[in-house]
């Protein structure tokens, strides 16, 4: 059975406001997904370079080998903007993780949501495909916002029943979107494709099709719409 | 605890003294309604029971109906085929209004009062091999609820028609719950409630020489809960919108809502709350 892990904060020790409801939001996801639950890391537990390729960026701490990149999938639930989701710790890295410090799917990861703030913003000078594509090393997609999210509760477990429904992961992530947030909140999803992959059709494991890896991305499709 | 320093509040706060309550009963429909609802957008078919949805689809859509309030989402079944820019324009927004306003008299308008606010894009950006295009597949031509010229805030309270460069219809969303007017409550002064709100944990780590909170409006309503998500009362809130500035993150814009009637212990359980959660309503 495939395997997901969350990561959420709320204290963030004055680096940003608190928040109230990542903990159950990211829970939410974790306990009602048809799936192996590998980690559950919040608040000090919730490091940045979690999702960082060791090696790269500077500090180079990465370890996504040993966290986010052993599982299917994972959702992080905290502040962010177009420099990436943002931690409450930077004991570990620097407390952001930074799309320029992030390979993913090299390991075991298919899909990534960012239940942040602008993590795929897209407007200029701040292009979504330009700013994370170097992210994608077998990555499927990345589940976002490319404004400002709200902090509430219940998106994460929306998810998990749409994909145990056997919607498709777009549709899974936009149609809990629209439940979750007023009209002035845009939902993104980002996708790669490569040679023999056909990602825009993935659902979850054992409810559908699921794409072969795109190794080598070729192509990069950014979707967005009101919420 | 945080300084008044901390906060940049708006001046001359004001708000009606009192406030209309209203109540959501939740829906009873049989499995006849729910087909003929369905039959409405076109598609015939078993219903599926998701828990929270009833799910009926055919070859040519697909309709939710909302089991603990009266929405319902209805989409056109999606070409199995990757998303392309297309080379055909939207219609232009005048027509969009038309087509949403013909499509939702068609389709049967919840009780509230639903206003246009807004006409946003489904935006697609292919990079094929580092060629790049972009466009707009879909025009939403969005809608809000207002009850005695309040809004009524939250993501249980709006509708939205998606319409293709052809100019059909491909998507509706219908989220509200039907209102029964109830009794008249006192409102919690907006100061008082900006007062309770400044001093909430969200703060407490924030000090005023490394953090600014600035309060930009702050406005009364009601709060509507998601469609999955059983509701007995709107719930009168104030709607606070404001930026949080920190050396990490410069400019975090949040909406926050806090409640604007004062609810006894006992008054919460009989709304029937069932929200994880509730502390930030209530």
């Amino acid at each position: 059975m495939a395997k997901i892990g969350i990561e959420w904060v709320q204290k963030y020790h004055g680096r940003a406001s608190s928040l109230s409801n990542t903990k159950a939001q990211a829970e939410g996801f974790y306990n009602k997904l048809s799936a192996t639950r590998a980690f559950n890391y919040g608040n000090d537990s919730a490091w940045d370079s979690d999702f960082e390729e060791s090696g790269v960026g500077s500090p180079s701490s990465g370890g996504d080998a040993l966290y986010t990149d052993t599982v299917h999938m994972v959702f992080f639930s905290g502040h962010g903007s177009s420099a990436g989701p943002l931690f409450g710790v930077a004991n570990h890295d620097d407390g952001r993780a930074r799309p320029s410090e992030i390979r993913l799917g090299n390991g075991t990861l298919n899909w990534v949501v960012f239940d942040a703030c602008e993590v795929l913003r897209n407007d200029h000078p701040f292009d979504a495909i330009d700013r994370w594509r170097s992210s994608f090393a077998g990555l499927h997609a990345i589940l976002g916002f490319v404004t400002t999210s709200s902090d509430e509760d219940k998106r994460g477990k929306y998810l998990a029943e749409n994909l145990n429904d056997g919607q498709k992961m777009h549709n899974a992530w936009r149609n809990a979107c629209e439940e979750t947030e007023d009209s002035d909140t845009r939902y993104g999803y980002l996708y790669a494709e490569g040679s023999g992959t056909n990602v825009y059709k993935d659902h979850w494991h054992g409810k559908g099709h699921v794409s072969a890896d795109p190794t080598n991305p070729t192509a990069f499709v950014f979707i967005s719409g009101t919420c | 605890m945080p300084t008044q320093t901390l906060f940049q509040l708006p001046k001359n706060l004001s708000a009606p003294k009192r406030i209309r309550l209203y109540e959501t009963p939740p829906p009873i429909r049989s499995t006849d309604a729910i087909n003929a609802l369905a039959k409405k957008f076109g598609v015939a078919g078993q219903s599926k029971d998701c828990g929270t949805r009833y799910v009926i689809s055919n070859d040519r859509g697909e309709v939710e109906i909302f089991a603990a309030s009266e929405s319902l989402r209805w989409s056109l079944a999606e070409p199995d085929a990757p998303p392309q820019v297309p080379r055909a324009t939207l219609p232009d927004a005048d027509r969009l209004e038309e087509i949403a306003t013909a499509y939702i008299r068609e389709h049967g308008q919840p009780d509230g009062k639903a206003e246009m606010h807004g006409i946003t894009y489904v935006e697609l950006s292919i990079d094929d091999r580092g060629k790049r295009s972009t466009g707009r597949t879909h025009a939403q031509v969005n809608y809000r609820f207002t009850l005695d010229t309040l809004r009524v805030f939250g993501p249980g309270a709006k509708m939205q028609v998606t319409i293709n460069t052809e100019g059909a219809v491909t998507r509706f969303l219908s989220f509200w719950r039907p209102v029964r007017a109830g009794g008249v409550r006192a409102v919690i002064d907006p100061k008082v409630a900006l007062r309770t709100f400044t001093e909430s944990e969200l703060f407490a780590d924030l000090r005023a020489r490394a953090a600014k909170v600035a309060i930009l409006e702050i406005g009364l309503g009601y709060y509507a809960l998601p469609p999955r998500e059983l509701q007995r009362v709107l719930i009168p809130v104030y709607r606070i919108v404001g930026i949080v500035s920190t050396r990490t993150l410069p400019e975090y814009r949040f909406t926050r809502y806090q409640v604007a009637v004062a609810y006894s212990a006992d008054e919460v359980k009989a709304l029937g709350v069932v929200h994880g959660d509730p502390r930030p309503l209530i």
